[in-house]
């Protein structure tokens, strides 16, 4: 195991770059995670949160039975349907949670598809999770009737709905809240969590890489007995461990900020998402590693490289207050997919195969960019081996 | 026979650095490969070693064509490059450690040899410093600790002396001859032929890519025309002097150049003593004069017509 040695003696060095990001991370985290404290339940439940609806689809009876219940308990507002209006809207509070009907929704959701509404709140808003605690409410007793009873008509459902919900609401709160309380403020975290992880990751393999692959150093290496195959494995295996214990330090990371509610199946999620994101980032890590010479390059590519993917996917501004432009190039980074599905978790309050659906999907495409970028290394590693070796 | 290459070729784009290159290297013997910069010495030692693809020829070590996956036989090879390469990140005794480990398993079995290399190279007193703390001799040590600690069979060594203290030179010279004694067979390049000379038992002259001639170094000097080469320093000199140096018995050839008088003349002509007899009978005023064995540089001279060093 001596390259496995040398891996982490070089990592040690490297340790003091590396708790930089750790340290600026966890400041973040901290600064952020304490104003969203300040409103309390009480206070807000009597407050009636200003919201709005935009509706693409045509305004059905299930669409408007849905905002009627849903303006008992908020203040509907209206706001001009585009971006930078919307963006505005939230900005000044005027509205602190947006929904967004998608067209064909009332079809979709009578034929007992999967169908979701887009949220967008203001981060850490616990209006927002009152609301979301609301129309899920009612969407997922008005799903129940789908499937239980056939043919049921859009304005039978809507009565229906209504008056259970009005009836029972305690009952009925407790048998669908099995989610997180604060589900968005938690994929907040989350989705900012990719980025040291990423950088971190890039940092102590391309400095590993750099030394490590010196051609020099390489050359002895290659003198000796030690099989290509055996060196491949003890490298592939030193930075799996190190991804796992970058991932894991961040983990603990986050169960320090956001506590015990971590201990739930959005937390599992959440921690598989990170840890498929820090595969992307080590995939990520060995290519730029075996394209870079020296450590100029190094800290170039790492600092700009991870920043530009962390705005583009939306790790550090929601998503859905990024303008369409940059969402489309955010869809080709394999982070744009961890935000996504990082968000899907934070909203997620039953765990069926349809409401998971879309995180694994998410999960997957996150793992074919890191397949394909191992492979595009692989390519480049053996073009650089097979070239002649140019002595000073 | 430990090393054997034959008819290697190996080209680098247009330029040819090994042509038609052949080596013979026996079990116990200390060779030199001796040649100027860029006569393909490093070339050689890394086709040799499997390290580059080469054009034709054949490779073979302790008797096995030699691949990059003869793990087998890179067992038994130690190998110390031309340049230093050791991790910055690691200490003197990791370093050692590490390469050595790269051979040598088993932990407590590396334990003592890591330590006989360090005395070996006279190391002990900087086993927990860093190379960078390290001056260039210090570090050329290290370098060759770290290719020799898991005591290789055949060790193969690449100008390991460029650009070192004469005390670390010494040091790492008399340290080749005792691995040798201890039954290592030792291939040497250096462009340096008191080197060669010293501690070489057979020794190839290279120039080109190519082996321009080899034997042991009597045989080597006994190649060339020249057996004693006569110097004298003087100041002022007519053509008639030269003249006269040229008829004497047995000279091949006489140059002035500098206030030097250089007389090259065959074996067993001693012609010294004619030659201060002339000087004093003409008042010829000279300030040093001395006769000397002819060089390995003679021997390059006269085959390439260029000197060793440039
Ligand atoms: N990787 C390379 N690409 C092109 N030319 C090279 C390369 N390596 C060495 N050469 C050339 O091949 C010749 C022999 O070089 P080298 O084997 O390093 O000589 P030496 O070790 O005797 O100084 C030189 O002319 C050198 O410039
Ligand atoms: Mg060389």
């Amino acid at each position: 195991m001596q390259v496995f040695k040398v891996y982490f003696q070089i990592i040690k060095n490297n340790i003091p770059i590396l708790m930089i990001y750790i340290t600026v991370f966890i400041g973040i985290s901290m600064a952020f995670s304490t104003s969203g404290q300040s409103s309390d339940i009480a206070e807000f439940t009597e407050s009636r949160a200003p919201v709005a609806f935009i509706n693409d689809d045509n305004d059905s009876a299930l669409i408007k039975g849905l905002m009627e219940y849903a303006g008992e308990k908020s203040t509907i507002v209206e706001v001009e349907d585009n971006q930078e209006a919307l963006q505005d809207a939230l900005f000044f509070r005027e509205v602190e949670y947006i929904i967004r009907i998608p067209a064909g929704f009332t079809e979709r959701f009578m034929n007992g598809e999967a169908t979701a509404l887009e949220k967008t709140s203001i981060p850490n808003s616990t209006s927002g999770i009152y609301m979301e605690m609301i129309l899920n409410n009612f969407l997922n007793s008005a799903n129940h009737y789908i499937k239980y009873v056939n043919g049921i008509t859009q304005e039978e459902l809507v009565a229906k709905v209504t008056t259970d919900l009005t009836k029972e609401t305690e009952v009925v709160i407790s048998d669908y809240e099995s989610g997180v309380a604060n589900g968005s403020g938690m994929a907040f975290f989350f989705n900012f969590a990719a980025y040291p992880v990423i950088i971190i990751l890039i940092f102590g393999i391309t400095s590993f890489m750099l030394v490590f692959n010196d051609t020099l150093k390489k050359q002895r290496t290659l003198c000796s007995p030690i099989s290509h195959s055996r060196l491949s494995m003890e490298t592939l295996l030193a930075n799996l461990s190190f991804t796992v214990i970058v991932w894991a330090i961040m983990l603990t990371a986050s169960f320090v900020m956001l506590g015990k509610e971590l201990l739930s199946i959005n937390g599992l999620l959440w921690a598989i998402n990170l840890f498929i994101v820090a595969i992307v980032g080590l995939s990520i890590s060995f290519l730029i590693g075996s394209l870079i010479k020296n450590k100029n390059a190094q800290s170039a590519v790492a600092n700009t490289f991870t920043l530009g993917l962390a705005f583009l996917s939306g790790c550090f501004v929601p998503q859905s207050l990024l303008n369409e432009a940059v969402l489309s190039v955010g869809r080709f980074l394999p982070t744009y997919w961890y935000v996504r599905a990082s968000d899907e978790i934070g909203k997620l309050k039953s765990f069926g195969w349809e409401s998971l659906q879309p995180v694994i999907f998410s999960y997957l495409i996150q793992i074919g960019f890191a397949a394909a970028l191992i492979c595009i290394a692989l390519v480049i590693t053996r073009q650089v081996r097979s070239g002649s070796v140019r002595q000073a | 026979m430990e090393i054997c290459v034959k008819n290697l070729v190996k080209r680098y784009g247009n330029l040819v650095a090994l042509d038609h290159f052949d080596l013979e290297i026996n079990q116990g013997e200390v060779f030199g490969l001796l040649g100027p910069n860029g006569s393909g010495k490093t070339t050689a030692i890394n086709c040799i070693l499997a390290l580059l693809k080469y054009d034709k020829g054949t490779i073979d070590v302790m008797g096995k064509p030699m691949s990059p996956d003869a793990y087998d036989t890179k067992r038994n090879i130690g190998v110390v490059m031309q340049n230093v390469a050791v991790f910055d990140e690691l200490t003197v005794r990791e370093n050692i450690d590490y390469f050595c480990g790269l051979y040598i398993k088993n932990k407590k079995e590396r334990v003592g040899l890591v330590e006989e290399a360090i005395e070996f190279v006279g190391l002990a007193d900087y086993r927990k410093f860093y190379p960078k703390k390290l001056s260039g001799g210090l570090l050329r040590r290290l370098n060759i600790a770290c290719g020799i600690a898991h005591k290789p069979k055949l060790i193969i060594m690449d100008e390991p002396t460029v650009a070192v203290d004469p005390q670390s030179r010494n040091n790492i010279l008399e340290g080749i001859l005792k691995l040798n004694r201890e039954g290592a067979t030792v291939l040497y390049t250096s462009h340096y032929m008191e080197e060669v000379e010293q501690i070489c038992s057979r020794i190839a002259i290279m120039d080109k890519g190519r082996i321009i001639a080899s034997g042991t170094n009597s045989e080597l000097k006994s190649l060339i025309r020249t057996g004693e080469k006569i110097s004298i320093e003087v100041y002022g000199m007519d053509s008639k002097v030269i003249e006269f140096f040229k008829q004497l018995p047995g000279v091949n050839s006489v140059d002035y150049t500098d206030n030097k008088l250089t007389i090259k003349s065959q074996r067993g002509k001693n012609n010294l003593v004619s030659a201060v007899d002339y000087l004093k009978s003409n008042n010829i005023e000279f300030s040093r004069i001395y006769s000397e064995l002819p060089t390995l540089n003679d021997v390059f001279l006269e085959i390439t017509g260029k000197e060793l060093r440039d």
